[in-house]
């Protein structure tokens, strides 16, 4: 990493008042992008990776308060206005998500949607705007002679959806791409075009990709580094080899052991057995000092049940947040 | 037929949604979900069922279970054709087969305590009283790794991977032959997914239970199937045992989505024109030639006239593709 | 359970519409209740000597042209509003509620003939037919009730047809069809107790255009019949005395907007309490 990094978020929280008191979907978040660079955050239902990039675009559900930093290029996110937020988004960052059927407005053509950023922020006319559109929706693989821009949503497949989607992200040359589960409603053969297309992209125009998953392959896949989250924390932050050859924390173990796999076998022949961790996600109203993941983890002690390990670095580029991480780990 | 019957006999079906009339003369338009689809399974066998959406695996559970008829064809349970059955000798027939859905927080009625939940295949038999009812609750709670108290809770009270294990109960009290399983653990977190499947193969083992397990993971059918069939646009495409199908596929399609999965070789994959080429068409494309052949890389003249049946390539493995051995 | 009792009562006791709605319905309930045993002065009694008097010491709110004591006849009206308001509404949960249900249960041609007869009735202006059928059966409470009840019969049905619907195409009446329940046993067991919700909160909304509706009739003289007091029949005999006594047109009608008012608040309330929860069965957590 060379210089000032890209996007720089620095002990980031997330507060949300409820009625049973504020809860923490974010409770301490300290992350590096470089430009260009293409980094994986990884996690079940609740770790708060969602609300990560929410709220580093600013788009935190109502009620919901952003603490700390992130700083884009050098300028404070969560201290801006919204009017300065509405300038750089879509501008500087863009931001993709899970379901293609409802971020397409199903009463505008897909031509108006793509051109729409555009028209914003460079103040194209009409006709200018259209040709660019054009131009990205062929390069996301929807040539506008099978794709006329005329076209509404409802004509396209989840998979043609997602990629008008990232189209219209990339419409004025973002310089982050926040992409939260973009494959998840989609076929497996579609998810693996999708990812190869937003690799390609990142790789073309220089423009870092923040993909956010619960599928740690696939992130692995497409991304040179990757952050595990758990209850509201990085926990484990390694390059992707690293991680998936020797992770060093027993959540990262535990969830590369508890998924199923379709290549590697067991010596009989047949699937290697599955071994899922015990007990489940915390909710996030309970929880408690201690380490997030102590109640689950077989190496638990009183220690890790009194306090939350700090986020630290290790040797071999990795991060780490634990009191007892694997042996494995260590002498790498 | 030699020794015992199949469990479960699919022949031949072809399922028809009936779709929006667009003139007002002449007959509504059909979609074809499922175009002479046919299988075997039988006692005590995992069989997976994969494919991607629109490929037609839910309709055909559905109609497994009863809940609809087919348009052609035959669904035969232990013999007895499900579409000829009266409706009472269809309850009759109900707990040989049960389902589990994909959505955990669905497929649970929010209003009902879970022992009424896991009770109801019972109530709907009517067969036995009070007491045994709930001994019978009692155990399916303790056989997917519930408290016997936890009967008394409401579903919101439940983590997702505890509703499914309700779902499991409630499918397992009445002693079923057969479950058919739709997508049980997609919605689940991977640490949770586990739990389910090693829970799915150990009630396997001690009730010899069959399955049918669709489920668009193919990692996830590798798990728990013995074998598997892969579905494109309403056609089985590829069926065989499941170890041998995934370690060497022969269907293009096959290829394509075994090459998906992260982790492999993409290259099969990333060469399928798919989902990209054109924008969702109306229905009712025609009937002639293989439905794969408008994205297949190898499709010659032939694929484009001809639908391929499917046939034998090896003793078990059943590929319809005309050119399989050439590929 | 017990908890899910103290967040609802919790949130019920936070949310200002239901307090307010609910204080109007109950002091509205209260009075009704009252007058079955007592009035500050039988409503019909007619004391001519002190005809039209204003407020005052005797008479809280006055008397009117015959010398009846205005305050009585305001609370004995609010039985009579009651009584038609759950009659008629109870008529129209009775029929239409079972009615939607067949429907939804039955789809096809029992579906279809079912909404087209609750079409018909919806063509007709509702208050206009009413007082249409209690011109041709003859005026009364009874026939009011009888009247405005047969309007609210398509709005239960089409309600709960609609809710219906929705629910049957839920996993979990899919799960009671495989465990081998028939039409009846899902419906009660499944889809109307997810429907109570809304049909609650539609029923308080009911209930106050019955109140409007009896008012109505009884202002055009086919309700409830002298001597039986009605806030509506108040309306119509303070019409002529207007500027000698503008209270005794004001007052009723004040009753009546401050009781549907009451009642429309406290619907919404309810619906907003219930809403997250009922008919949403099938969301996430």
């Amino acid at each position: 990493m060379t210089g000032v990094p890209l996007l720089r978020i620095e002990g980031l929280r997330v507060e949300l008042p409820t009625a049973d008191g504020i809860l923490r979907p974010v409770e301490v978040v300290d992350l590096d992008l470089a430009a260009g660079e293409r980094v994986g955050l990884v996690g079940e239902s609740g770790c708060g990776k969602s609300m990560t990039a929410r709220a580093v675009m600013g788009l935190l559900p109502p009620g919901a308060r952003a603490r700390g930093r992130v700083l884009l290029d050098g300028r404070d996110l969560i201290a801006m206005d919204e009017a300065a937020l509405c300038r750089l988004r879509g501008r500087r960052l863009a931001l993709i998500s899970q379901e293609p059927l409802t971020a397409l407005n199903p009463v505008k053509t897909i031509g108006a949607q793509v051109a729409e950023g555009m028209r914003l922020h460079f103040r194209l006319t009409r006709r200018e705007a259209a040709a660019r559109a054009a131009e990205l929706l062929d390069r996301v693989g929807l040539p506008t002679s099978r794709f006329p821009l005329h076209l509404y949503a409802h004509q396209l497949s989840g998979g043609q959806r997602q990629r008008v989607a990232i189209a219209m992200a990339l419409a004025c040359g973002p310089d982050l791409l926040i992409a939260d589960e973009p494959t998840t409603a989609l076929d497996v053969t579609v998810q693996a075009r999708t990812l190869a297309l937003l690799e390609e992209l990142s790789l073309e125009r220089g423009m870092a990709l923040l993909l956010i998953s619960h599928d740690l392959s696939l992130v692995a896949e497409a991304c040179g580094r990757i952050a595990v989250m758990y209850a509201g924390r990085i926990i484990e932050e390694a390059p992707s080899g690293a991680l998936f050859g020797h992770p060093a924390h027993p959540y990262s173990d535990g969830l590369l052991a508890a998924i199923p796999q379709l290549q590697a076998s067991a010596p009989s022949g047949g699937p290697a057995p599955l071994r899922p961790i015990a007990g489940e996600v915390p909710d996030l109203r309970h929880r408690t000092a201690g380490c997030g993941f102590a109640p689950r983890c077989r190496l638990a002690d009183a220690v890790c049940h009194g306090s939350s390990p700090p986020l630290e670095a290790r040797t071999g580029d990795r991060r780490l947040a634990c009191f007892h991480p694997l042996a494995e780990a260590k002498g790498r | 037929m030699n020794g015992a019957p199949d469990l479960l006999n699919v022949e031949d079906v072809v399922f028809d949604y009936v779709l929006p009339r667009r003139d007002l003369f002449g007959s509504a338009p059909v979609r074809r979900a499922l175009k002479g689809v046919s299988f075997r399974l039988a006692d005590g066998e995992s069989m997976g069922l994969v494919g991607e959406s629109g490929c037609g695996k839910t309709t055909l559970a559905r109609l497994v279970m009863g809940l609809a008829r087919p348009t052609k064809g035959r669904i035969l349970f232990k013999g007895q054709d499900l579409a000829r059955l009266g409706p009472k000798a269809l309850a009759r027939l109900r707990p040989g087969f049960q389902m589990v859905f994909q959505d955990p927080y669905g497929s649970l009625d929010p209003r009902r305590r879970v022992e009424a939940i896991v009770a109801e295949p019972l109530v709907g038999l009517g067969r036995d009283r009070r007491r045994a009812r709930e001994a019978k609750v009692a155990d399916a709670l303790s056989a997917v790794g519930l408290k016997a108290g936890d009967g008394r809770k409401y579903p919101h009270e439940f983590s997702g991977g505890q509703r499914q294990r309700i779902a499991i109960a409630r499918a397992l009290v009445v002693r079923p032959a057969l479950i058919v399983a739709d997508e049980p653990v997609s919605a689940l977190d991977v640490s949770v997914q586990a739990q389910v499947l090693n829970l799915l193969r150990k009630l396997r083992a001690d009730h010899g239970l069959a399955y049918l397990f669709i489920s668009h993971d193919l990692a996830v059918v590798r798990y728990v199937s013995d074998r598997v069939a892969v579905m494109f646009d309403g056609s089985i495409v590829e069926a065989g045992p499941t170890e041998p199908l995934f370690a060497a596929p022969r269907h293009p399609y096959s290829r394509a989505l075994v090459a998906a999965v992260p982790g492999g070789d993409r290259r099969p994959a990333l060469a399928v024109a798919g989902d990209a080429s054109h924008p969702r068409s109306e229905p009712a494309v025609p009937d002639e030639g293989c439905a794969y052949a408008g994205v297949c890389p190898y499709a010659a003249d032939l694929c484009r006239r001809e639908r391929p049946r499917p046939r034998a390539l090896e003793p078990g493995r059943l590929v319809a593709c005309h050119r399989a051995e050439e590929i | 359970m017990s908890d899910a009792w103290i967040e609802l009562t919790a949130r019920a006791r936070g949310n200002r519409k239901l307090v307010i709605g609910g204080a109007i319905t109950a002091a509205f309930l209260a009075l009704a209740l009252l007058s079955l045993v007592w009035t500050p002065y039988p409503a019909t009694r007619m004391d001519i000597a002190s005809r039209l008097s204003g407020f005052g010491a005797a008479h809280w709110l006055g008397t009117d042209h015959f010398g009846r004591d205005v305050l009585s006849m305001l609370i004995a009206g609010t039985r009579n509003s009651v009584a038609v308001a759950v009659v008629a509404v109870g008529i129209g949960l009775c029929l239409g509620v079972p009615l939607g249900a067949l429907a939804a249960a039955r789809r096809g041609w029992v579906d279809e003939l079912m909404m087209r007869i609750s079409d018909v009735t919806f063509a007709f202006p509702a208050l206009l037919s009413a007082v249409m059928i209690t011109a041709l059966i003859g005026p009364g409470a009874v026939n009011s009730m009888i009247a405005i009840g047969i309007f609210n019969v398509p709005v239960f049905a089409r309600l709960t047809r609609g809710a219906a619907l929705r629910i049957w195409s839920l996993d979990f009446v899919l799960a009671a069809r495989t465990a081998g329940r028939g039409g009846l046993a899902i419906t009660w067991d499944h889809v109307l107790p997810n429907l109570a919700g809304l049909i609650i909160v539609q029923a308080t909304i009911q209930f106050a255009l019955a109140i409007l509706a009896e008012a109505g009739l009884s202002y055009l003289g086919f309700g409830t019949q002298p001597p039986q007091p009605s806030w509506g029949r108040m309306l119509s005999d303070a019409q002529t005395l207007l500027f000698m006594a503008p209270r005794l047109a004001v007052l009723p009608g004040l009753a009546i907007a401050v009781t549907v008012l009451g009642l429309n608040l406290f619907g919404d309330g309810l619906r907003d309490l219930l809403d997250p929860k009922l008919g949403n069965a099938g969301d996430g957590p």
